[in-house]
């Protein structure tokens, strides 16, 4: 098969979501997304993903967003201090980017907690000293990263945070699938997505294979235009992992998305968990609906894999 | 300078000029990650370890607990931390944070449990506090205001330079993925502007004692591995006088740790293998707090005695 150009590659990746995940789509609501309720939408983002590459069954009792807390406002916040450290009239101290992020947010913040900068004004200083640390550490990890894998530091941009979300509609359906991009790398002379490396920091390095595949797809589908690569950033282990989008990828990406799609619909239809794997994680299980009915949850705390399963001597 | 003046902010600014400059060279690490990596991958296909067992998971912990005594360290896994202990770390973790970020002035008590709430919810230590009633409040703060002061005194002065990670987890794989070591340090500061400018800090709600030492050494040797370059010193602020213990990172810290991190990889590797058969005794000072050791038949009788 030719290459396709990154035009091309946008163009199949749509076309064939169109056809892949017409089954999913059709049980959504005949509306826009944003028209549709909660029950009759679903939505295909990073956190589903994770959840369901660590236990499938966790996401058919999801509950959906249920509030911002400490750990998803660092990223926004991150991701929005990084955008003016790197801005060319930016900051140039991780640490003032962090707190003026944080203060234009809080001056400008609506009474309503249910958004990030209302939430942002009521928290208490020691929560705000935390999330401002947690959002520094945050960007200097994604830049210390990038630059001891050997990436030049220079060709770093800023992530999109100003336009509209990187967001596939699918037509005439409440179905919507979403990118996530916390950092662009590629030379400021050349223009254009194909010539440009998305960026985000992968927490999980175990599922980093798979979220490269649907966030390559997802930001295709979003533009319409393919990037020339993704690339997951790993502050645990140092390292940038790389890879291209091609159309392998998007097969792949399509073929994550469709799973995930069937798996977020049994939230809303009813089906539920019955007969979807299973599989029992510590900080997974914590926070599942589902545990306190699991046996698959009991039979991994039975016995222990601290040790290998093992049992303290008499 | 006295010893009452330290804090991390002037422990900082002396480890300035060392900035830029590593333990050891880009090739010596490579040469430690795979001396690491033989030995360790020799251990795991000998054993023969069930695959279902994998990966062998040695964290920091770990590698202290059993090389003091498999046995002990094993029993101590079902035992429960205290609730106070483990607010009085949550809350020196969470002072050293917030003072290390330069603030105004230091935050009360009450500030400082609204951060440990809000970053972990079900510490069984922040639900004692949730559950007490006012005259137990009363005392766990005046319990608790000293050390949170302290531990916010010893951590302030640090220039916004300085860039703070609270809790990161740093991770090294071996054997092909099948063993992974692993570390959270309480913090790690770096300046993102300057390479090789990595300073970890240990922060302990008590005394520092001399297993923080071999502690020290092994987040040395993962921080190393994970950058490529040795972090210039590993900090350890405590309640004990000295406040600030610190440590810097030579080639011989490095190789110590390695040497360590295999030996206690080697243990666990055998236990994960054989899990039917009884780990190990050994006894030592540790035995005084083991919880086996009434009917331990390996327990120090010196120790015991005394
Ligand atoms: S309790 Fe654990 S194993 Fe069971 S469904 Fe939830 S996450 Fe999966
Ligand atoms: S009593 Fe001493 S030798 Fe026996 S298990 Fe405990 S620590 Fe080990």
């Amino acid at each position: 098969m030719s290459q396709r150009t990154p035009r091309e590659l946008g163009q199949y990746a749509q076309e064939w979501a169109r056809e892949r995940l017409q089954p999913a789509a059709l049980q959504t609501a005949e509306s826009r997304y944003g028209d549709a309720s909660d029950h009759e939408r679903i939505r295909l983002a990073n956190f589903g993903l994770t959840t369901m590459l660590d236990c499938e069954a966790r996401v058919t009792a999801s509950t959906g967003f249920d509030g911002w807390d400490v750990l998803k406002a660092t990223r926004w916040l991150a991701v929005r201090s990084l955008h003016r450290y790197l801005s060319d009239d930016g900051v140039t101290n991780v640490q003032r980017a962090v707190r003026s992020t944080m203060a234009n947010t809080i001056d400008d913040a609506a009474p309503d907690s249910e958004f990030i900068d209302g939430w942002l004004k009521q928290q208490p200083p020691g929560v705000r000293a935390l999330l401002a640390a947690r959002s520094s550490g945050w960007v200097a990890s994604l830049l210390e990263t990038v630059r001891d894998a050997d990436l030049e530091a220079e060709a770093l941009k800023p992530p999109p945070v100003d336009g509209p979300p990187m967001r596939f509609y699918y037509p005439g359906r409440a179905l919507m699938i979403e990118a996530r991009v916390d950092g662009l790398y590629g030379r400021k002379n050349i223009k254009g997505p194909s010539a440009e490396t998305l960026l985000l920091t992968v927490t999980a390095p175990a599922f980093v294979d798979a979220i490269l595949d649907f966030e390559g797809t997802a930001a295709t589908l979003a533009s319409g235009v393919a990037p020339g690569f993704v690339a997951a950033v790993m502050p645990k282990l140092g390292q940038v992992h790389k890879v291209a989008v091609d159309t392998a990828m998007i097969e792949r990406g399509l073929a994550l998305c469709e799973r995930l799609a069937d798996l977020e619909l049994r939230s809303i239809d009813g089906r539920g968990a019955t007969g979807v794997a299973r599989s029992a994680s510590f900080f997974g299980c914590r926070s599942c609906p589902l545990s306190e009915t699991c046996s698959t949850r009991e039979e991994a705390e039975a016995k222990s894999t601290v040790f290998g399963g093992l049992q303290p001597n008499p | 300078m006295s010893t009452a003046e330290v804090t991390l902010g002037s422990v900082l600014v002396e480890l300035d000029e060392a900035i830029g400059t590593s333990a050891y060279t880009a090739a010596d690490v490579e040469d430690l990650r795979s001396s690491i990596d033989q030995q360790l991958t020799e251990a795991v296909d000998v054993a023969a370890i069930d695959p279902s067992l994998l990966p062998v998971r040695v964290p920091k912990g770990r590698v202290t607990s059993v090389l003091a005594c498999p046995a002990k360290a094993l029993a101590d896994l079902g035992g429960q931390i205290e609730p106070i202990h483990s607010l009085r770390g949550a809350v020196a973790d969470v002072a050293a944070v917030v003072a290390s970020m330069s603030p105004r002035k230091p935050l009360e008590l009450i500030d400082v449990l609204e951060g440990v709430a809000a970053i972990d919810p079900e510490n069984i230590g922040i639900e004692m506090w949730r559950a007490s009633s006012r005259e137990e409040k009363a005392e766990f703060t005046e319990q608790l205001t000293p050390l949170s002061a302290a531990i916010q005194r010893t951590c302030s002065g640090v220039s916004l330079d300085w860039v703070v990670r609270p809790q990161f987890t740093s991770q090294a794989a071996f054997a092909g993925g099948r063993l992974l070591a692993t570390a959270r340090y309480d913090m790690l500061l770096t300046q993102p502007g300057r390479p090789r400018s990595g300073v970890v800090v240990e922060v302990k709600a008590g005394d520092a004692h001399s297993d923080h030492r071999a502690d020290a050494f092994l987040y040395a040797l993962l921080e190393t591995l994970r950058t490529g370059y040795s972090p210039l010193a590993i900090v350890t602020v405590c309640t004990g006088d000295p406040a600030i213990l610190v440590e810097k990172v030579t080639g011989g810290v490095l190789e110590s740790a390695a040497r360590r991190l295999v030996a206690a990889s080697r243990i666990l590797i055998d236990m994960v293998a054989n899990p039917r058969a009884e780990a190990p005794e050994q006894p030592g000072p540790h035995c005084t707090v083991c919880p086996r050791r009434t009917h331990c038949s390996s327990v120090s009788l010196a120790v015991d005695a005394s």
